[in-house]
Formats: structure tokens, sequence, C-alpha cells
């Protein structure tokens, strides 16, 4: 992708236009995603948190997170996310081994400069995308790869398995996923990795040490609403599952929405389940019962008997076994009505 | 109009698959006025969908067609279709019985095939006069002095006779036209005599019950005639004579010589049985014609819905397809793994595949169909003799003093470069070296002794991809004999599924059991537990395959954004597993019952 300035300032008007449409909602948490949004200039950043500074009290969020790549971190832009009380920067790394001739420690060492600089500045609070099941990869460069990370004294680990989908450049090379059990495998060790120096698994594929969840990505697992402008952008709002177009020329001349699905009960009961369990705490009775108005126990008295091997039930709460988290599709199958 | 022998020709088209039989038929009946050029359906004579989708012709027509020769004088032309199958051999023969005449069809593309030299040799069998007609002379790859070649080597046919044309352009039809009345001969037949018909089709229809086709070799039949079926002795009036043209005209009487169809208030179509023969009552022939042979379903296969609550839908499609098909058998089974069914009884794999095509594509329903098998005979301890035709009632061993299974003469015809090939196949399964003759300087016929059992299981699509397509299959039940034969059970974590059980030859039980066991560790999907999958004979396990419990089945990134499509996958999952039979815990989908039919243990 190129940058273009005048694209830029388009884009930047009509997600300004956007923002002013959304619900006046008071919110807690704010994310700016999608990649690589540190790439902005330093100007139309700043204008971008000008603007959220001027519809949300920024200095009351809990959490204001910044997606980043590690290229476009430097010190101009750290002091005006800190400036705009952006307090949690998440960065994407994949693998440090990009290729399996490149020496690892180039790119270790710009990724250990970037963190010190933002712990300098006051960050504590940093995420670590890393991938893994590349399948020219083996479990000792994967190790080697938590190793790194670890080295950088992470508050958080977001740990996900290479995904081939179709029609990304990934399947364009042909490449083949690795096999499912050769994941387990690497899952796994990452797991007890992280475990040993205190990041704890607290959903399927994030990890982190006590009180540095991320608040943000878990009012989307509990299933509360949540506004979003962008391209492609989702919300939930009021029942209603809104995606927005990922044609830029749409969404430069406003016509931001792509589907706008009101979900029935079933659904949401179905999304409220199928989300919450991928909390390694799953979720509370009462909290059940405060949105469905049912007793869960009650209501999957027959789906509860078919997973019971797979499930923890105790008074209050409804978790998957921790084993058992890796296979929580298969569950859902039979857990879903 | 009254035709005499000398002005009606009766004639079949015969071809290998593919080369334009039923376009060329189509074009006779346009040119003969049968059929109005915009009344054509593409290919009219094959009714079926199924056999416009295949190519194949299945069922049998005849059609009636007046034509107006160059000489001034009008000559009835009855053509009677053939289908094209190996399954169907005997329907073949007794059409071709019917007739004087035979147009062979060549393809001048592809020359002559296997097929073409089967139907031919069928052909010769009935002593009948063959007109070679080379088609698709309109392509630009077309070869007639190739064809023209391999016509005089491998048939001896004088190729000066044959006429090249293109049934799609209507190239050279009317010299077509003309070849059947100047070089096929006219029916003989002896009016005086007692009335002697062939039965070659039969069909039903809700209104006048049997329909039978029909040609008369002597004597003549006519409305308010008692006729009787020879093979069964069974008695009919006749109600209604006729001819198609192709639509029904009625007549009040048929002569020697003549085709048509009759029907005689007959209920059931298992009591009209072709290559029988019609005789009056008051006055009969004193034998029926040659070639009679009892039809009995060879190959048993169970039949159960996807769906249990389609029992129903499936007994009245099955109902309504032996209405028609006089071959076709069923009654009800149940099995502890699949649920209601029927045990149906085929003539070959193709039968039972045409059946199966027709029950999901006419009528809808989703079908289980388990492993094919013939039918084996038991002679228990105390000496009463048991037929069995599903595996799971096979005896256990130390219950029985003799099984038997029943065996075919095979021949097998094919090109002298792939004899050694066919050899090694027939050995393979347990064919017995008969003999080996030359037909021709290059084509070579082959005749094995083998188990019938061994030629449902994808014999004849290995036959085929070990002779380039080139050699053909022909087989004839000859009876009975002992056989060294076991009881295959397939365990799934733990228990029987029945529906996998099968009847096998023991020295070959070995290597079934661990394909069987290898094939169903592909096809049933990883659940949440191991599952072991045994092969057993009579409780001692030979072969064992486990499906590793799932490790990883998780959509591992979800955030707001992916969930709309993350949940449509789980229910896709979902909808997946309904499709599944259970058996205790293990889910098995249809595939997996599939898969055993195209086993291919080499």
């Amino acid at each position: 992708m190129f940058y273009n300035q005048d694209y830029v300032d388009k884009y930047m008007y009509a997600l300004f236009y956007e923002l002013d449409l959304l619900p006046k909602e008071t919110i807690k948490t704010i994310y700016i995603g999608g990649g690589t949004p540190l790439a902005l200039d330093i100007k139309s950043l700043k204008q971008l948190l000008e603007k959220l500074k001027s519809l949300y009290k920024l200095d009351d969020l809990d959490e204001f997170s910044v997606e980043t790549t590690i290229s476009a971190i430097d010190e101009e832009k750290i002091r005006l996310l800190k400036k705009y009380h952006v307090n949690r920067i998440s960065i994407g790394i994949q693998t440090f081994k990009k290729l399996p001739y490149l020496n690892r420690y180039d790119e270790y060492k710009m990724v250990k400069e970037k963190t010190d600089l933002l712990k300098s500045m006051g960050f504590n609070n940093i995420n670590f995308d890393l991938i893994y099941g590349w399948p020219s990869l083996n479990l000792k460069d994967f190790k080697e790869d938590i190793e790194c990370i670890l080295s950088l004294d992470p508050a958080h680990v977001s740990l996900y398995p290479l995904a081939i989908e179709d029609n990304t450049i990934l399947s364009y090379k042909k490449i083949k996923p690795i096999e499912d059990d050769e994941y387990a495998k690497f899952y796994e060790e990452g797991i007890n990795l992280l475990q040993d120096v205190g990041i704890y698994r607290y959903e399927i594929s994030n990890f982190s040490k006590p009180g540095f969840e991320s608040k943000h990505n878990l009012s989307y697992w509990k299933s509360y609403d949540y506004l979003a402008a962008g391209l492609g952008a989702t919300s939930f709002y009021n029942s209603h599952r809104i995606k927005r177009t990922l044609s830029l020329k749409k969404y430069l001349s406003h016509d931001f929405i792509d589907i706008d699905e009101k979900e029935e009960l079933k659904e949401l009961k179905n999304d409220f389940l199928m989300l919450n369990l991928r909390l390694v705490n799953g979720f509370k009775l009462d909290d059940y019962y405060e949105r469905f108005k049912e007793d869960f126990l009650k209501e999957y008295k027959k789906e509860i008997n078919d997973t019971k091997e797979f499930l923890e039930i105790d008074k209050t709460s409804v978790k998957i076994k921790p084993s058992k988290l890796y296979i929580l599709d298969s569950i859902l199958v039979d857990l879903l009505k | 109009m009254k035709y005499d022998l000398k002005h009606i020709r009766n004639f079949s088209i015969i071809a290998h698959i593919d080369h334009g039989k039923s376009t060329l038929a189509d074009r006779i009946l346009e040119k003969t006025g049968a059929v109005k050029l915009r009344d054509l359906k593409e290919q009219l004579l094959d009714d079926l969908d199924l056999e416009r989708r295949r190519g194949i012709t299945i069922k049998l027509n005849a059609v009636s067609l007046n034509y107006h020769a160059k000489n001034g004088e009008d000559y009835l032309f009855n053509l009677i279709d053939t289908p094209g199958h190996v399954d169907f051999t005997y329907e073949v023969s007794r059409s071709l019985a019917a007739c004087e005449g035979a147009i062979l069809v060549i393809d001048a593309t592809q020359g002559v095939e296997a097929q073409t030299l089967a139907n031919a040799y069928l052909a010769i069998d009935n002593d009948l006069l063959m007109l070679p007609v080379i088609n698709k002379m309109d392509l630009p790859s077309a070869d007639l002095e190739r064809t023209k070649e391999e016509l005089i080597d491998t048939l001896g046919i004088d190729p000066t006779e044959a006429i090249p044309v293109s049934a799609k352009t209507g190239l050279n039809i009317e010299n077509v036209l003309e070849s059947i009345v100047t070089s096929l001969p006219s029916p003989e037949g002896d009016l005086n005599k007692p009335l002697k018909a062939l039965i070659f089709d039969s069909r039903f229809d809700s209104y006048r019950g049997v329909i039978i086709m029909f040609r008369v070799f002597n004597g003549s039949i006519k409305v308010g005639d008692t006729i009787t079926l020879m093979s069964t002795n069974k008695e009919y009036i006749v109600t209604e004579l006729g001819i198609r043209t192709p639509k029904e005209e009625k007549v009040d009487a048929l002569h020697a010589g003549e085709v048509g169809y009759l029907s005689a208030q007959i209920k059931d179509i298992h009591d009209v049985v072709v290559g029988d023969t019609i005789t009056l009552k008051e006055n009969p022939c004193e034998s029926p014609l040659p070639g009679y042979r009892k039809l009995n379903p060879m190959v048993y296969s169970g039949i159960y819905p996807a769906d249990n609550d389609d029992f129903e839908a499936l007994r009245e499609a099955l109902e309504k397809l032996s209405l028609n098909d006089s071959a076709l058998v069923y009654e009800p089974e149940t099995s502890t793994a699949l649920g209601s069914g029927f045990r149906c009884g085929f003539l070959g794999l193709l039968h039972l595949e045409v059946i199966q095509e027709r029950l999901e594509n006419e009528y809808g329903l989703d079908l289980i169909s388990t492993s094919p098998s013939v039918i084996y005979k038991v002679t228990k301890n105390d000496g009463t003799v048991v037929k069995v035709d599903n595996p799971c009632n096979f005896p256990d061993p130390g219950t029985y003093k003799i099984a038997e299974e029943p065996y075919v003469e095979a021949e097998i015809m094919t090109p002298q470069n792939y004899v050694g090939s066919m050899m090694k196949l027939a050995s393979d399964h347990r064919g017995i070296y008969l003999n080996m003759t030359y037909i021709d300087t290059n084509r070579v016929m082959l005749k094995y002794k083998m188990p019938l059992s061994e030629i449902i299981f994808n014999f004849f699509d290995r036959l085929k991809s070990a002779s380039a397509g080139y050699a053909s299959l022909d087989y004839e039940l000859i009876g009975y004999e002992e056989s060294d034969l076991v009881k295959m059970q397939i365990l799934l974590n733990g228990d029987v599924c029945d529906a996998l059980t099968s009847v096998v030859f023991k020295n070959f039980a070995y290597r079934r059991a661990r394909f069987i066991v290898d094939k169903l560790k592909d096809v049933i999907p990883r659940q949440q537990f191991e599952i072991p999958i045994q092969a057993a004979i009579s409780g001692k396990i030979i072969a064992r395959s486990d499906i590793k419990a799932l490790r990883k089945d998780v959509l591992a990134k979800c955030y707001g954004g992916d969930i709309s499509r993350k949940k449509k996958l789980l229910e896709k999952q979902k909808e997946g597993k309904k499709r599944m039979r259970q058996f205790g815990k293990v889910y098995v989908p249809q595939e997996a019952f599939i898969a055993i039919l195209s086993i291919d243990d080499e």
C-alpha cells in the first residue's frame, strides 16, 4: 500500500462525519485498530485524536488502545498518544524469523529498541501479537519467538495460529497449513512458557499478567454493546450487528453500512455462549439470567448433558474445562441450540 | 395402412456409448415424418432424464414409422432401441432377437470401440444383418478411411457398404433410410402357424396395467384373444393392441413379422418377463422361443433414508419404480445402525446406481446404501439351507456345514496388448482361467470362472482402466460353488456397526479388513475423544485403526468484527452433524458407507 495524503484527508473527513453520527453514549474503552493506524502522518494523527477528544472524555477512559506495527513507532507519535491519554499499545509481531534463512536478531533489535522507547515514555501496558504455525518454522523457532517476547517483559500476549484463508496472499502462494496436531503442540508449549513467567491465559488466544487483561476486548467476549466507525468496522448495538463497507469508494461517499442485521433472541443467546465460553472463566449464571431472564441450567439441560464431559459447572458459573478450550467449536456445535 | 411382410423392416441401432445412436434415431424419426421438427426434444427415444444426462439408454423403446421409399412404395420401419450396459446385456440380446437387422453406428472420430464390438457380436449371435454407418462426419477430426479399415479388421464387415453420415446435420440420412429398404432383410413368418411372439419390453400404465412390447414371429393376435405367457402359463385377455408412431395408434390385430404393444389388464409387472413367449390359449405353439432367461436379482444392497422420517417416502418411491422395473425387488428391513430401510435386489451395480440416482433425483430422497452383496447359500448343521442376502445374517462359524457363493462365467474381450493385465486382474479377483480365443489378429476373448462377488466390487471400472477403456465384459451366472467365506464385522468405538458388515473370502479377509479400517479412519471426522475402528471375524479383531481425538477446533481469533462469519461456520458444522449417523457416541458421515463401496484394495 502506498501512502497518499489526498486519500488520507478524504478518508479522515468521512470518518469524522461518521463519528459524529454515532449514538451519544458514555464509553469506557477505545480501540484504534486495523493494523497500522500509526502509519498516519503526525498531523492527521493529531486531527484524529483531537476529534475523539471532542466527542469523548478521554481522560476518563478505562482503557485506550492503539494498534501498530513496530516500524511505525517514533518518539513524536508516542508523545502525541500520551498526551491524548492512550494507555495501551498493541504491536503486531507475527514472528521474529520472517523467513527461515533470515536472522531473527535484526528484527528483534528493532522491536527491543522501540519497546524500550515506549517504556521510557511511560507505556507499560504493551501487547505483542504472535502468530504460530508457519509451515517453515518448527517448535524450536516458536520457542525462540516466545523467549524474545518474554525478554521484553510484556503485560499482554496474543497467540494466534496461522490461518490461511481464501483470497489472501498466503492462499495464492499455495502455502499449506500444518496439521491440527502440530498447532496443538505449539499452542500447549506457548501456554506453558507464558504461564511459567506469570502470564496467564484468560481467553483462548490471549494471555496477560493479572490485571492487564484487555478491557476493550473483554467487552466483545462478554457480548456487551460496542460502537464502531471506519472502513470495514463492525459494531454491536441494541441487538443490531452492523458491518461497515469494505469499499473505500463507498465509504468516501458516506455510504457506510454494508450489512445491518437485527439479531433474534436465539442468535443473541448463541452469541453470548460462543463468545463468553472463550474466556477461561466462562460466564456467571447470574449474568445469563440478567441478560435473558432464563435459568441457563434449565434452559440448556439437554445440551449440557450432551457436553457435560467438557464443561465445568458450579453454583455460580459455567466454563469450558481448560484442557478442552482448544476444541471449543466442536463443543459449541452440541451446546448451541 | 396395411403392409405385407416384404414392406416391413425390423431393426435396432447399436453403438458404443456416445457414438450418436440416439441422435441418429431422432433424425430417422424426423425424416420419416413421425415427429415434427418442433416437437423433437433432443434424443426422443431416451425418455428418462437420467438417460439423457448419462447418455445411456436404460429402458428400451420401439417405434413404428412409415417410409415412402424412392421406388415409390411405402415401408413400415420398426425401430427398436436397446439399452447400453453390461447389466442389461440380456435385454439387449432380447431386443435384437426381435429384429432382422441392425444399424451399427461408429463414431468417425473415435473408430471401433469395445461396445461397438460387444454389440456387434450380440447382433451376429442373433443372426442379424448389419448396416454400418459412420457418424460425426461433420467434425474436422473425422477419419473415414481409418474407421473403414477398423471395420474390416475387427468385424470383417465390407467397408464399401458403410455410409458416412452426420446425424447432427442430417448428412446422408436419406441414404441410410434407402439402405434399410435395400440392405436389411424383411421379416419372415408364417401367418397360418399358431401365435408365437417375443416380449422385449414392458412398462406399467396406471390405467391399462402392464403394457407389453412384442414382436410377432408366427400367427396373429387380435383384441379379445386369450393369450398365455409361456414361462408362467398365466392367461390374459387382450384388451388393446397397437403400434407406436411414436404416439400410440390402436389396431385390431397384429400379424407375423410385426411389432407392437398390447395391454391385457395385467396388474403386476413382475408377471411379464422380457424374453418370454406369448401364444394363444386355444391354439398354442409347440415350444417357446429360445433364449429366455429368468431375471433374478444378482446384487443386493440395503437402502436407507438419510433422514428416518423419509421411510414412507422411500417406500412409495420404490413402489413406483418397481411398477416399471420388473428386475427391481425390495423388502423392508431394519438395521440398528441405520434404522428402517429396504433390502433391494438389482441386476447389477449399474442397475443399483441407476435406481439410487432416480430415487435421489426424481423423488428428492437423501439415501444411505450399504455395501452390495450377492446371495449366499448356507447349509446349516441340521441340513437346512438358507439364502443370505444380508451379510449381517451370515451365520457364525461352527453353525453351518457348507457356505456357497454364486459363480459366473465371465467373458472379457480385449485388444491383444492388454491380455496380460486382464489376466492379472482376473486372477486377483479369484478368476479361474477357462480358455482364450483369438477373435481376429488383434482381439482376444478370455473366459474365466469367477465369483460374482468379485465382479460387483468395481471390477468393471478396473477392467476399463487397465485396458484404456477397450476391454469389455459380459458375464452369466453359472451356479453356486462352495467357498471359504467369513463374516467380517466393523466395530466403532467397541460397538458393532451392522451396516458395515460384509462377507469376505477368507484369504482376502486381512487385506480387506486393513483397507476398510484405514478408509473409515480417513472419512470419519475426528471427534472429541479417540475412536478405535476395528475389523473382527467371529469376535477376533484382525485389524485396527484409531481416529485420534480432536485437538484443535477453534475459531482462534474472534473479535467483534468477524463474529457473524464465524457464527455461520458453526451453524454449517451443526447442520453437517445433523446429517451424520450416530452410533453410540460416534458420528459417521454418509460418505463412510460410500467409501466402503469404492474400496480399492490394491
